[in-house]
């Protein structure tokens, strides 16, 4: 009975390994609809698409913290009274907080910046 | 010793070279994959844990717990150890089924840390690219142990050998993952 257990899910193991290959080509996530060229000018928009393409897997979607430390609520302007120690650990990262200088461009550090320490704050 | 019992070296060596062969074409395809792939940062499903990283961390520690019953089953069926004093006749189905399970927990893994945050190729993002690198070995070294466990006439410390290359991969993918989330996020953290 175990024995036809485990050749079962065998078989289902190696079709989860299939899956998991063509899933790693295949799956996309939806694309959000591209903003208007305004708002996409706008450092809080250019903020949270940055934020979320990048940020939110460790910080939460909303900055409500994960791996990385809670955000929003005021919690990064408390941790940073001046922006500009808060950009420089944005790009030269700091402990587990990976450094983003070469992957994103000062204005998106900047932007993201902005959105964390207003942006979140709105919700 | 007659000539016709001799063991079938070359043979032994093509078995081991297809093995390694297997194993580094795993282990190079997903390196490759991971750091050509553009990283989508996207979560997954978290199911009842609070973020997809939770859900990592636990996974990853399920895995390594099913590689020790995986350890302790293989211990008793090469003798290593005599507990239980009698092999029960269902020890290599557990043995195998724990192998499987270990294997299906640790594909949602993989995928995100390939899928959505890509290999870390910056060598001063220590913790990050030592588990890439392990994590891409681990598969490798699976893949390599599935060929040598189907592989007829191999010497036996093979066998052990390789598993025993799987599981120092995988703790060393749980420490560098599971143990640093639980040692800078909490324990526990669900």
């Amino acid at each position: 009975m175990l024995k036809r257990v485990v050749n079962a899910l065998e078989l289902v193991a190696l079709l989860a390994a299939a899956t998991f290959v063509v899933l790693l080509f295949a799956y996309r996530p939806t694309a959000k609809p591209a903003a208007p060229a305004a708002a996409a000018a706008n450092p809080l928009v250019v903020g949270e698409q940055v934020f979320a393409a990048n940020c939110s897997t460790c910080h939460g979607a909303h900055g409500e913290g994960a791996v990385g430390p809670r955000l929003s609520g005021g919690a990064v302007v408390r941790r940073y009274p001046d922006k500009a120690d808060q950009i420089a650990v944005v790009t030269n990262g700091r402990a587990g907080m990976p450094a983003w200088k070469g992957r994103l461009t000062p204005a998106q550090i900047a932007a993201v910046v902005e959105y964390t320490r207003t942006g979140l704050n709105r919700g | 010793m007659v000539a016709g019992s001799r063991p079938d070296v070359a043979g032994v060596e093509r078995r081991l070279i297809a093995a390694l062969l297997v194993g580094g074409a795993v282990a190079v395809s997903l390196g490759v994959y991971g750091r050509l792939h553009d990283p989508t940062h996207h979560a997954l499903f978290t199911l009842f844990f609070t973020a997809t990283l939770n859900l990592k961390a636990w996974f990853a520690t399920v895995v390594v717990a099913l590689a020790l019953v995986q350890i302790l089953t293989a211990l008793r069926m090469y003798g290593k150890i005599k507990v239980p004093r009698v092999e029960p006749p269902w020890l290599g189905d557990v043995h195998r089924l724990s192998g499987t399970l270990a294997f299906m927990f640790s594909l949602p893994v993989a995928y995100h840390c390939l899928w959505s945050l890509g290999f870390e190729s910056h060598a001063d993002q220590t913790r990050r690219f030592v588990h890439s690198i392990l994590g891409c070995f681990f598969y490798g070294a699976f893949a390599a142990k599935m060929v040598v466990v189907r592989a007829r006439n191999l010497p036996g410390w093979v066998l052990p050998t390789v598993g025993g290359v799987v599981f120092s991969a995988l703790v060393g993918i749980w420490l560098t993952s599971s143990l640093w989330f639980f040692r800078t996020v909490g324990f526990p953290k669900i």
